[in-house]
Formats: structure tokens, C-alpha cells, sequence
């Protein structure tokens, strides 16, 4: 009860004012809350989730939280009761007014989006200024879809005869096997449906990938993901790749371990104006923006240019064994091995 | 030694032999701290970290690469991405969403028994008056009474009930268009196997149409840029974006145009812009081919016309086309003039921010 209280109360006081990305104020965008599908919170619960989903890392971080709940439709009431007021609230503090950082977590990338493509034309026709947003972090991006999502909806509304598999992933994803009468923003999380949600904004806002390549649910979920996901979306999705395809890595060059080899399975064409930056295979879909270190992290695009395949073909002279041998190479974010992905990406703007 | 003992004793040390070759190295992650971190300076020191000596020469090394070089590259990449103007963007036999944009993605649904089935739809919005063909694919599994629903996914009202027979392993369902279709709708397949009812599902969407493209007008050359001026029948009046694709008369993907513009009802005029940049591109590529019989013949297809939302409470309206592409006839791109195109402010804020990332101040 106490708990709750106190995050009540910090979820209605005003956040930290001297947050800054790069010197630009900070707006979060959360993911997907399981929990809510069947709870469904109403406004002020929303605004209490919020905040306890950023709570751990970038919560004290931040100017402005757009909190929305999971059993809505984005193009629904998230967008006109939770989106519009923030982007009202925005605007008309100023903000953005010289340009702000959006934060986001899993679906919060397919909202931002959302919110790139209409939020000057909204603003503007409300007679309000539209937001400068300068760039984008998007941790464990779902903007391409998650099958799982498809499955799940399905798994809701279908019958007796779905792979029991696939229901007991569902249910370690969602906490519980979804009902019809449940399945809210999981219908914006298909994958057609979500790259078919404001799939190109004209704006050049740069969208700065964070992507992981670890299970928190013992790989139940993996068969049902195509490529090296995080155990809730794709790489095709993380990664920001313009195809929903099996990837294994956001790079051609680079493996999601690091290892510099070709990667035959990683993606080469994105979404417009999405870069890859940070990848790891220690990472899970959600230890993306938390304060816990959990690995090495590599860089997506390499200073090094790789391309020339004779250059991955490393020789290692070993003394011990007294003849060469061929040595993989890994390329390392310096740093990751004292600091969380979020933390390494916080620390680079400040 | 017999022969037997002498084989033995040769595959004990082969054994031997390969057992050392294969016995394994620390992994990448074990390896102690990397060298040369130009991002020390920024981070406390790691007390935690085990300054351990490794007993063997790594068989993997690490290669740092800090957070200011990897922002480095980005802005490098951004950098490029603002050499050519909003309006167009460049495009390849690659860019497969781009290209095809209206695609619909198939997915498997796995039932027991190692069997599944998957729904697949020609696209993914479907436009009046075109009916909604979907298809129902089994594998390792018999239906029977297969049944075909639509319905109003933000409502679910059921809009159309009808069996599907099958053909070849496949049940393809052919939906004539009702005017009360607009927006998203479920394809929704059930089904009878193995004694039990089972229902699989989809989301399309299907538009009634608020604006149709009728022609393109002749060609114009205004100083950097090949003018298309696209002629729009508007039904309802609103802020319209079109993007189309411009192919050169072989085929060749070329550019991605966009457009936007206020438009009233009745006929109205959307310019599309095509660059120099992009022209000169391709009429390079194309001036090297011996078999090239109209190098600067353009075709203009893949239409998106949108009449954009203009609240949270309004969604976006699509537009169609009389025609799925426009032959735009010769242009010379050579009468184009050479400016090169201005980045706007905020893109080039954007720019500095990521540059500033770079330099780690």
C-alpha cells in the first residue's frame, strides 16, 4: 500500500527538469504491459504503471512520460486520451520547442512512429506548435510487429487444435493465456498491421536502434520469432529492417555477439531513417532499458570496414601451440563491460 | 605389438591429438578488459572487473570500438541521407517495402501435431470496388466445413458468413465489396479437424476511396527538378500526401517521389518532384548499357495517396487510381539545373546533435 502510494505520488509530481539527452529534454514512450490486458487500468493507473515501468533506469531521467494503456488501440483511444493531451502538453510548455529526445521501449517504437507521422499536422491544426524532435532511442523496437502478437491474437479467439507450444509461449509472455475479450493493442502489434501503421513519415528524424538478442522466457517464445530475437521480437523489428524476414544480426558484417564475420542472414535494407547502433546477445527484450548489466554489447556499424572478406580471415600466431591458428575477432563497445546498454547510451549524451 | 594393439594405439593418440586441437578457449565474454578504450575518460574505473592473466593465447581477440566512434558512423550515414531532398528517395531493386508497399505478410500458425495453417491475402488494404480474395493453406492436417468471416475489427460486427470449398489444398474465399466496409476488418477461417472446431484469424484493411488519381500532365522542368503534376479527383477535402514510385521505361526502380499539398474537392492538381541527383543517377547507369533505346523514358506507378489524419480523432482516408501506372513520356534531364538541394534547419539540428555524440562534448 505504501508502494503504491509512493509511486502515486511520483507519478503525478513533476519529473526531474534538468533531464537532458545531448543537452535536448527527454520524452518516454513504454511498451507493451501485459498485465494491463486484463486489469485494464484506468487514467491515473495508467499514469502509475508509467512510471514504474522507467522506474529502474530512466524514470529520473526524463521531462515528460507518454503513458497509454495496453487494452486500447493505438489508432483509438490511445492516440486521442493519453497521445494527444502529452502532445498538447508538449507543445504548449515548449518543450520540444528547440527540440527534444523521444526514449521508447518495444511498442513505444511503433507509437513513436505513429507519433512522427501526424503529430506536426495534429498540433498545427489545433493551432498549437509542432514538436522538433531531434532523434529517437529505441530500445528492443517493435515497430515491425512481433509474430507473437499474431499468435497470440489467435491463440485468444482460436480453438482447441493450436500447438500447445505455442499456447504455453503465450502465456509465459503474457502471464496468462489472452482471452478474446483481451487482446487490446496486441492487434496493433501484428506484424501486417504494425508495419502498415504510418509505415513512412516524411520527417528525417533519425531513429537510433538498441537491440538485444537474449530470452527472459527460456526460449519458449524463440521457435515462434524468426531470426536471433529477444525473446519478444524479431531482429526484423528491432533492428528497424524494411522486411519482415529471419535475421540473425542488424549487421552485414557484424554478428550480434560481435564476431566479425559475414552474416549471410543480417539485415542490409531498413526502414528510412533507421540506424542499428548497439546489439547484444545478453540482453533480453526488457534488460534492454534496465540498470543491470548483463554482458558485452557490440556496435552494429563497425569503424573497421569489414566488407573485404580477406580481412575476417584473422590469423593468430600461439606460442603455446607453437603454429598459426585462425582467430575470431569481436568487436566490443568499450565500456559494456561496467555498463548496462541503457546506461552506456545515457552516459555517451551526457 | 600386433596389428590390433598398433591400430589402437594409433587411434588413442589421434584421439589425443584432436582432444587438445578442440579443447576450448574462454569464451569472448571471459576475456579481460580490452585495451585502448577511448571512452575511459568518461567512466569510472571497473573495480569489479577480474584482472585475470589468461594461461593460453586467446583464440578470440576484441576490438573496442567506443560510443563516439559508433555515433561517428551514424551521422555519417545521416549526413548522406540529407544530400538529397525530402521529396525523393532514392530507390533499389532492394527496397522491397518501398517497392511493394501494400504487401501482405503470410504467417504460420502451428496446430498439433506438428501441423499449421496460414491465411494469405494478394494485399494488405484492399480498395472498393475490388473484392477480398483470401486464401486459407493447410498442412499435415484434413478440414472440413470451412467457413470464411469478415468482420468489423473495432466493432466486431459480422459483415459477411460464407463456406469455402476447396481446390488443390487450398480454400479461396472471393469477397464481393459492400459499401459499409471501411477501415480494418478480421478474416476470420474456422474450420473442422480431428473432432474439433478451430478458428484461425487475420487483420486487413479495406478503404472507400476519398480521392482517385485520373492522369499525369505533360512533364515540366523547374530549375533542379522534373515536375509530374498528378491530376486528383478529391471527394473530400483535406491535407493529401501522395507517394509513387518512378521507374525508369525498362523497369529499373529509380526514386520514390513524395508529395503533400491542401486540397479542395473536385479536380485538383498534386505535384510530384523528381531531382536532378536522381536522373543524373540513372542516366549514367543506363548511358553505360549498349542496349538502351529510351534513356530518359519514365514510368510512374506504386501509388499511395493519403488524406492524412488531421486529429487523433480522425483516421487516415486512402485515394486509388484509374490506373495502376502512367507512361510519363521523354524528359532530358540534362535541362535541369545543378543547385543542390538545402537540408532544412531541423534536419541539420539533427545532424549536429549526432556529430555531437561523435565528439563525446
Amino acid at each position: 500500500m505504501k508502494m503504491t502510494a509512493m509511486l502515486l505520488a511520483a507519478a503525478f509530481c513533476s519529473l526531474n527538469v534538468s533531464a537532458a539527452v545531448g543537452g535536448y529534454p527527454v520524452v518516454l514512450i513504454h511498451g507493451l504491459q501485459p498485465d494491463n490486458l486484463k486489469s485494464k487500468p484506468n487514467a491515473a493507473q495508467v499514469k502509475v504503471n508509467g512510471q514504474a515501468y522507467w522506474q529502474e533506469y530512466w524514470a529520473s531521467r526524463a521531462d515528460l512520460r507518454i503513458d497509454w494503456p495496453s487494452q486500447e488501440r493505438i489508432r483509438g483511444k490511445i492516440a486521442s486520451d493519453y497521445i494527444w493531451p502529452q502532445l498538447k502538453k508538449l507543445s504548449a510548455d515548449g518543450t520540444c520547442a528547440r527540440g527534444c529526445i523521444f526514449v521508447n521501449h518495444s511498442t513505444g517504437d511503433l507509437i513513436t512512429r505513429y507519433i512522427i507521422d501526424n503529430q506536426a499536422l495534429w498540433l498545427k491544426n489545433a493551432g498549437l506548435t509542432p514538436l522538433n524532435i531531434v532523434a529517437t532511442f529505441d530500445f528492443s523496437g517493435a515497430g515491425g510487429g512481433s509474430e507473437l502478437a499474431d499468435l497470440a491474437v489467435n491463440v485468444a479467439t482460436g480453438g482447441g487444435l493450436i500447438d500447445a507450444a505455442l499456447k504455453f509461449a503465450v502465456s509465459l509472455w503474457l502471464g496468462e493465456t489472452p482471452s478474446a475479450a483481451n487482446v487490446g493493442v496486441l492487434h496493433d502489434l501484428r506484424v501486417n498491421t504494425a508495419r502498415q501503421l504510418a509505415p513512412q513519415p516524411q520527417s528525417k528524424i533519425p531513429r537510433l536502434r538498441f537491440v538485444g538478442g537474449a530470452s527472459d522466457y527460456l526460449g519458449a517464445t524463440s521457435p515462434f520469432l524468426p531470426g536471433d530475437d529477444d525473446g519478444v521480437v524479431a531482429p526484423h523489428s528491432s533492428c528497424g529492417a524494411s522486411q519482415a524476414a529471419s535475421f540473425e544480426s542488424c549487421s552485414a558484417s557484424v554478428d550480434l555477439d560481435g564476431k566479425l564475420a559475414s552474416q549471410s542472414a543480417g539485415v542490409r535494407n531498413f526502414m528510412p531513417y533507421h540506424y542499428p547502433m548497439l546489439m547484444s546477445d545478453s540482453y533480453s527484450h526488457n534488460a534492454t532499458i534496465g540498470q543491470a548489466r548483463k554482458g558485452l554489447v557490440t556496435a552494429a556499424r563497425s569503424q573497421v570496414n569489414y566488407l573485404d572478406q580477406r580481412s575476417l580471415s584473422f590469423n593468430t600466431y600461439q606460442e603455446n601451440r607453437g603454429w598459426w591458428v585462425f582467430s575470431n575477432k569481436y568487436q566490443v563497445v568499450t565500456g559494456s563491460d561496467r555498463f548496462s546498454m541503457t546506461d552506456l547510451v545515457f552516459r555517451a549524451a551526457n | 605389438m600386433n596389428q590390433k594393439s598398433w591400430l589402437l594405439a594409433v587411434l588413442v593418440a589421434l584421439l589425443a591429438l584432436t582432444s587438445w586441437w578442440l579443447w576450448p578457449v574462454d569464451p569472448p565474454t571471459q576475456r579481460p578488459s580490452v585495451a585502448n578504450q577511448p571512452m575511459a575518460a568518461a567512466v569510472t574505473p571497473n573495480t569489479e572487473a577480474p584482472a585475470v592473466t589468461p594461461s593460453v593465447q586467446p583464440t578470440s581477440e576484441q576490438l573496442p570500438q567506443s560510443m563516439q566512434q559508433s555515433f561517428s558512423l551514424v551521422a555519417a550515414a545521416y549526413a548522406d541521407e540529407l544530400l538529397v531532398p525530402d521529396y525523393v528517395r532514392p530507390l533499389t531493386a532492394a527496397d522491397s517495402q518501398l517497392l511493394a508497399p501494400n504487401q501482405f505478410i503470410t504467417q504460420q500458425i502451428p496446430l498439433e501435431g506438428g501441423a499449421s495453417v496460414s491465411i494469405q491475402a494478394d494485399k494488405y488494404r484492399f480498395s472498393a470496388p475490388e473484392p477480398v480474395v483470401v486464401r486459407l493453406v493447410a498442412q499435415r492436417i484434413e478440414l472440413s466445413q470451412v467457413q470464411v468471416l469478415l468482420k468489423n475489427e473495432l466493432s466486431g460486427e459480422l459483415l459477411v458468413s460464407e463456406a469455402v470449398a476447396e481446390n488443390a489444398g487450398v480454400y479461396t474465399a472471393t469477397l464481393p465489396s459492400e459499401k459499409e466496409w471501411d477501415g480494418p476488418l478480421i478474416i476470420e477461417f474456422q474450420f473442422s479437424s480431428q473432432g474439433q472446431q478451430q478458428s484461425v484469424q487475420t487483420g486487413i484493411e479495406y478503404s472507400q476511396p476519398v480521392a482517385t488519381i485520373t492522369a499525369v500532365k505533360s512533364l515540366v522542368a523547374r530549375q533542379s527538378d522534373m515536375v509530374i503534376p498528378v491530376q486528383i479527383k478529391v471527394e473530400l477535402a483535406g491535407s493529401y500526401r501522395l507517394r509513387a514510385n518512378l521507374l525508369t521505361a525498362a523497369g529499373q526502380p529509380l526514386a520514390q517521389l513524395t508529395g503533400s499539398a491542401e486540397l479542395a474537392t473536385g479536380s485538383q492538381t498534386l505535384e510530384l518532384k523528381a531531382h536532378k541527383i536522381v536522373l543524373q543517377q540513372i542516366a549514367e547507369t543506363e548511358s553505360a548499357s549498349e542496349d538502351n533505346a529510351q534513356p530518359n523514358h519514365y514510368l510512374l506507378t506504386t501509388f499511395q495517396l493519403e488524406r492524412r489524419s488531421p486529429s487523433p480523432f480522425e483516421p487516415t482516408r486512402y485515394g486509388d487510381s484509374v490506373q495502376p501506372e502512367f507512361e510519363l513520356g521523354d524528359f532530358d534531364p540534362a535541362q535541369l539545373t545543378d543547385s543542390l538541394p538545402e537540408p532544412s534547419a531541423e534536419d541539420l539540428q539533427r545532424l549536429e546533435f549526432l556529430q555531437k555524440m561523435a565528439s563525446g562534448s
